[in-house]
């Protein structure tokens, strides 16, 4: 899930952008749903001067640091998350075109996750959206975004690991996430919310249907546990 | 080889290998939606019906008396290029049902196209068969009855 195009062709077409303080490395064009181009980008940012620092859709974060996710707008800007004042606005250009059709990410809506959740408590002095970027980039890439003082951040689907009795009857599933965080927010420590969206499929099918298979809904629960311990476990 | 033989050995070929591709996709059913699988049945179904309809019309309309036995050549040409129509169809149904992924609306595109384009390789050989093909031998035309002979002139 994580190459956004494979089997195609990218041509480069321009020299990544780059700011004194943010680099994006790369900007390649991605649909995340039928008719939604976003960028895939991937950026390094460092504002030393700053202990903590604002991005938009990503929320605060530390002041130095490297991102890769989803973005449906055409810029990053990055903020003072004390004073509010913008310290820089990147547009967003491709620097790699992909020579046919941009391929599909696709970012399921947030209302298209059962509302049902588990909650997890985060107490580590570690950033949840660094832990979570670079545990969430090995199996999705995942579009941030800012609500009500929440922040989403929503993944691209990926294949859902199950057990060997149902892949030698020909099932398979996938799995997205939906993180949300802080909730219940207290001076050191907050929790996070983890819904997803399981789909199960046939290895001869191309469709993918929404499931209630408890075998998968128990993959599922599985699959997040292990993601959530990675990201607590700091590896 | 005799007409009938040769009648037989085509309809044996269509008939084999519709029940192959059927089976086989029965056989992984399990691995697709119920949709696709039915899907799939009532496609294979849909493209030997073209060719079963023309054969076992043939056969049933068939007219009293031996047939006239064709060139041996041309009962082996027309065996073969059944063959290879049916091979074209069949490998892939067999390899669909072995795969361990793939789709099914890729493998109906596929025995769609496939079966139309290359419908030139039986639909002479099926016409000459089954339709053209059916003369009653010269010697028993001459001892036959009227109405035998009315039927040869209509099935010409």
């Amino acid at each position: 899930m994580r190459d956004p195009s494979p089997g195609h062709r990218q041509t480069d077409i321009a020299i990544p952008t780059a700011t004194t303080r943010v680099i994006i490395e790369s900007a390649i064009k991605v649909f995340i749903a039928k008719n939604s181009p976003a960028y895939l980008v991937s950026y390094t940012y460092d504002f030393d001067t700053l202990p903590k620092i604002y991005i938009r859709g990503l929320g605060v974060v530390p002041a130095k640091g490297s991102y890769q996710h989803l973005s449906s707008e055409q810029e990053l800007e990055f903020r003072d998350p004390t004073t509010d004042a913008v310290l820089e606005r990147v547009p967003l250009q491709e620097t790699a075109v992909v020579a046919a059709k941009p391929p599909l990410n696709e970012v399921p809506t947030e209302n298209q996750f059962p509302p049902g959740y588990r909650s997890y408590t985060w107490e580590l002095p570690t950033s949840l959206q660094e832990r979570a970027n670079t545990v969430l980039a090995k199996y999705f890439n995942y579009l941030p975004r800012e609500s009500n003082k929440l922040t989403y951040l929503a993944t691209t689907y990926t294949q859902l690991p199950l057990n060997k009795k149902l892949t030698n009857s020909g099932v398979q599933a996938q799995l997205a996430l939906l993180l949300s965080f802080p909730h219940d927010l207290a001076t050191d420590k907050y929790s996070f919310h983890v819904q997803y969206s399981a789909k199960e499929g046939r290895a001869l099918s191309d469709e993918l249907r929404p499931t209630n298979n408890g075998e998968i809904l128990g993959a599922a629960n599985d699959f997040v546990d292990k993601i959530i311990a990675e990201m607590k476990a700091g590896r | 080889m005799t007409m009938n033989q040769a009648r037989f050995g085509l309809l044996g070929i269509f008939v084999v290998c519709l029940l192959v591709q059927l089976i086989a996709f029965f056989a992984v059913g399990h691995k697709m939606w119920p949709e696709d699988l039915q899907s799939l049945v009532l496609k294979i179904l849909a493209i030997y019906s073209v060719h079963l309809t023309v054969i076992l019309g043939g056969i049933f309309a068939q007219p009293k008396g031996p047939l006239e036995d064709p060139p041996a050549s041309l009962a082996w040409t027309a065996i073969t290029l059944a063959l290879l129509w049916n091979v074209l169809l069949i490998g892939r149904s067999i390899f669909f049902s072995m795969a361990t992924q793939d789709s099914v609306p890729e493998l109906i595109k596929y025995l769609e196209g496939v079966s139309s384009s290359s419908s030139f390789l039986v639909t002479g050989a099926l016409a000459f068969f089954f339709t053209k093909g059916t003369d009653i031998a010269k010697s028993h035309v001459g001892n036959s009855s009227a109405e035998d002979k009315k039927t040869t002139f209509h099935r010409i």
